[in-house]
């Protein structure tokens, strides 16, 4: 049981909480709801482009997609140290735009960092910046979730 | 309670932020290895908090996404520049790849009308290079009969055709015309984003890519062709020393054959009749100035009181021959 007490008075009421009747259920406080949403350009008569999301139903290789993950704390306590994992499909290359603050590995999810810090082993053994097509996984982790937040946790890819 | 929402998105929010927009095209340019049409993506994020001290962990549902078939195809001329062809038959090499993701036939088109020809070649039909040594090999390569439609190419995948023309007589030497190769997807053609439903592989939609499901590739002959020009003299020997054709003269006759152009001039024979009141001097026939027996059968030419007959054989563009014989001018 380890996490970072930045206000420890909200530790206590945690602690406090844990004991009292509990009126959400303790057992999933957290909400998760997966999606993915299809990005498409349109350029109308007079050319301005303008992005839209879309339900994807028509899917094809160069294709956008943003995959996401909506979660919300129901419950009566902070949730903490809430890390979300979500490995890269297999027929999707992370985009060149994914933020450079995120986490990711390129390795199947055994090392985590920054893309612009991983490197990746060739084929041919010689060493190399890690690419955004070599992501294997990405992650998000979020320090405290009070009762009653949300958010929504997104990347995008491209259908290979 | 009020619910504070707030927002991690890892993609950057504004269109205008990205610059020389590389991401936002309709279309990034094929993969080698596109997802197969067909293939469902599926997406699950794994979480672990903390709540109230307990280490918990959660799945979300996990969300999938069909890949459809994408239609593209691409055609290039396997010639490594225009090919040179007398008047007679030639063939042109072109290779015809899969580009989209999923498997699919193609239709093929040769179109020797093409503006800008000085000639057009006539089309003599389509071969698959069934032995795939890319070399047109009749009767071994299968013939692409009406209505030319290739067998099924596996995405990434290639497929090598030769387009089978005759060059017309008549096209003059160095003459270039352009034979054009045109594949198309054999679900369908049409604007960049067509969907075809339920047409794709295992049933799902096929979508006409960027290329409109169709490639053009063209190939190119230049024209190789040679003229003969026969050039005669003749000079004039009298009984007296000069040059007078008088009864008794001899007349020595030359007949140059020259071959211009670019082209092997095959089989050339020449021949000669011996003119009204004179006689032929028997044995005065040469080639290259070498005699040439005047009996049929046993050198190149042959001579008698009709005329005289050689037979240069194959003369390389840009060689000539010259013959000559002698007559008497009859008393």
């Amino acid at each position: 049981m380890s996490y970072r007490c930045t206000l420890g008075l909200a530790t206590l009421i945690a602690v406090l909480a844990s004991t009292a009747p509990a009126f959400a259920n303790p057992s999933a406080p957290v909400e998760l709801s997966g999606y993915v949403k299809l990005e498409k350009v349109t350029t109308d008569a007079a050319g301005e482009s303008r992005v839209e999301r879309v339900d994807p139903e028509v899917v094809v290789p160069g294709d956008r997609l943003i995959f996401g993950t909506r979660f919300a704390n129901r419950g009566a306590v902070p949730i903490e140290r809430f890390v979300v994992s979500n490995p890269v499909p297999a027929s999707v290359s992370v985009a060149s735009d994914i933020d450079e603050a995120m986490l990711v590995s390129v390795d199947g999810g055994k090392a985590w960092g920054r893309l612009g810090d991983l490197s990746i082993t060739d084929a041919a053994g010689q060493q190399r910046a890690a690419m955004p097509r070599d992501v294997t996984h990405v992650r998000w982790v979020i320090a405290q979730i009070a009762p009653g937040e949300s958010g929504e946790l997104e990347f995008p890819v491209t259908v290979r | 309670m009020v619910s504070r929402i707030f927002t991690f998105r890892s993609s950057l929010p504004a269109l205008s932020a990205l610059g020389v927009a590389g991401v936002f095209v309709l279309w990034a340019p094929a993969s080698a290895n596109p997802a197969p049409a067909g293939i469902v993506i599926e997406s699950t994020a794994e979480v672990t908090y903390s709540d109230a001290g307990v280490n918990r962990s959660a799945t979300s549902n996990t969300v999938r996404v069909r890949v459809d078939e994408l239609l593209g195809v691409a055609a290039a001329t396997l010639n490594s520049g225009p090919v040179t062809a007398r008047s007679g038959p030639a063939v042109l090499s072109f290779l015809v790849s899969n580009t989209g993701n999923g498997p699919e036939a193609f239709s093929i088109e040769v179109v020797t009308a093409v503006a800008g020809n000085a000639f057009d070649a006539a089309p003599d039909g389509l071969a698959v290079d069934s032995n795939g040594n890319g070399v047109y090999d009749p009767g071994v390569d299968l013939p692409l009969a009406p209505p030319s439609i290739t067998a099924i190419i596996p995405a990434g995948g290639s497929q090598t055709l030769f387009a089978l023309v005759t060059v017309p007589t008549g096209a003059a030497d160095g003459a270039q015309t352009a034979v054009n190769l045109i594949a198309r997807s054999a679900t369908g053609t049409g604007s960049p984003g067509t969907v075809i439903a339920g047409a794709g592989e295992g049933g799902v939609d096929a979508v006409v890519g960027p290329g409109g499901g169709m490639a053009v590739a063209s190939g190119r002959i230049v024209a190789s062709a040679s003229t003969v020009t026969l050039v005669k003299w003749a000079s004039v020997a009298d009984l007296f020393g000069g040059s007078t054709a008088s009864p008794g003269a001899t007349i020595t006759y030359g007949i140059q054959a020259l071959v211009s152009g670019s082209a092997t001039i095959d089989g050339l024979v020449v021949t000669d009749a011996i003119p009204a009141n004179t006689r032929y001097l028997a044995n005065s026939l040469t080639l290259e100035s070498a005699p040439v027996s005047d009996a049929p059968g046993d050198d190149a030419g042959e001579a008698s009181a009709a005329g005289i007959t050689v037979n240069l054989g194959s003369l390389p563009a840009g060689t000539s021959r010259t013959v000559s014989f002698a007559v008497q001018i009859e008393e």
